[in-house]
């Protein structure tokens, strides 16, 4: 099987783990508050 | 062969006589988890809606998966506990849902039928688990390895079994994960393989052709339809998981 050539095994834990970092921290600082912004203002408008 | 779809190429190499440089090595798998990453980015601004109330229906759609995600994570885990995880497990789901529909694009290379990947992924998420766990609950942790109402007897039994079931499942994660993908990816390049042989032996079974065709069509579905369901199932077990070390049983 072309997965289990140990040369590989760090970049792509490296990469992984990299990438996967980057998406929940762009995520968690940036576009979900965005979003839940926009939910808390919904409910505001709906509710009142 | 049908598993050289999975074989890793080396695109940009480093090499430096100090320091071992191959882990930032630009391969298939470090090309396609930007693109993953870049994609994910894109899908959240083309979303983004300018700030209006009213949804659009790219904004719709993000926003039925974020519900989707903070529905399972508040039934799940719950409390404040799962406020604050939610980015993680949102962006774990995006995460392994846009990796295996990019894979589903012919030609292209699947980063979740990487095994090491997802089980190292996995085993990253049971070791934070289990840490979780005896951080907030110290020795009272040991008690998920014994059910509520066991009888004397049968404890040594059932503390083996769970405690033997609680350590697959750092593998378990992962490797479901992957199998799922990889045999998906063999089966669609096999029955491929063996189709365009079928139709490329006379003009009659190229008419003939178009039966196993729609079949694969159907197949095809099918894997679009376990892209999905393995990113949900992988995040749900997760949650579980948390919940586990949070909550005990």
């Amino acid at each position: 099987m072309p997965q289990l050539v140990p040369f590989y095994f760090t970049n792509q834990i490296f990469y992984g783990f990299a990438s996967l970092s980057v998406i929940v921290y762009l995520f968690s600082i940036y576009i979900l508050p965005h979003y839940l912004e926009i939910y808390v203002t919904r409910i505001f408008i709906t509710k009142t | 062969s049908p598993l050289e779809q999975f074989t890793t190429r080396v695109y940009f190499g480093l090499s430096s006589g100090l320091i071992n440089l191959d882990t930032i090595t630009l391969t298939s798998f470090s090309i396609y988890s930007i693109a993953v990453v870049a994609l994910i980015l894109g899908f959240s601004i083309l979303n983004d809606n300018n700030t209006n109330i009213l949804p659009t229906r790219w904004s719709l759609a993000f926003e039925s998966l974020y519900f989707t995600v903070e529905k399972m994570v508040s039934e799940q885990i719950g409390g404040l506990e799962g406020r604050l995880l939610f980015p993680f497990m949102f962006s774990l789901f995006m995460y392994i849902l846009i990796a295996n529909v990019v894979s589903l694009v012919p030609y292209s290379y699947a980063i979740n039928a990487q095994l090491i990947w997802t089980i190292g992924l996995s085993v990253a998420i049971w070791i934070g688990c289990t840490l979780t766990g005896l951080a907030n609950h110290g020795a009272k942790f040991f008690g998920l390895f014994l059910p509520s109402g066991t009888n004397l007897p049968l404890v040594p039994v059932l503390v083996i079994i769970e405690l033997l079931s609680y350590i697959a499942r750092a593998l378990s994660l992962g490797l479901r994960l992957g199998s799922n993908i990889l045999a998906g990816h063999l089966l669609l390049v096999i029955l491929a393989g063996l189709i365009l042989n079928f139709i490329s032996i006379s003009i009659f079974t190229f008419a003939l052709g178009i039966l196993p065709l729609s079949i694969l069509l159907g197949i095809v579905a099918l894997e679009s339809a376990i892209a999905f369901i393995q990113a949900i199932v992988f995040t749900i077990l997760t949650c579980s998981y948390i919940k586990d070390a949070i909550h005990l049983h």
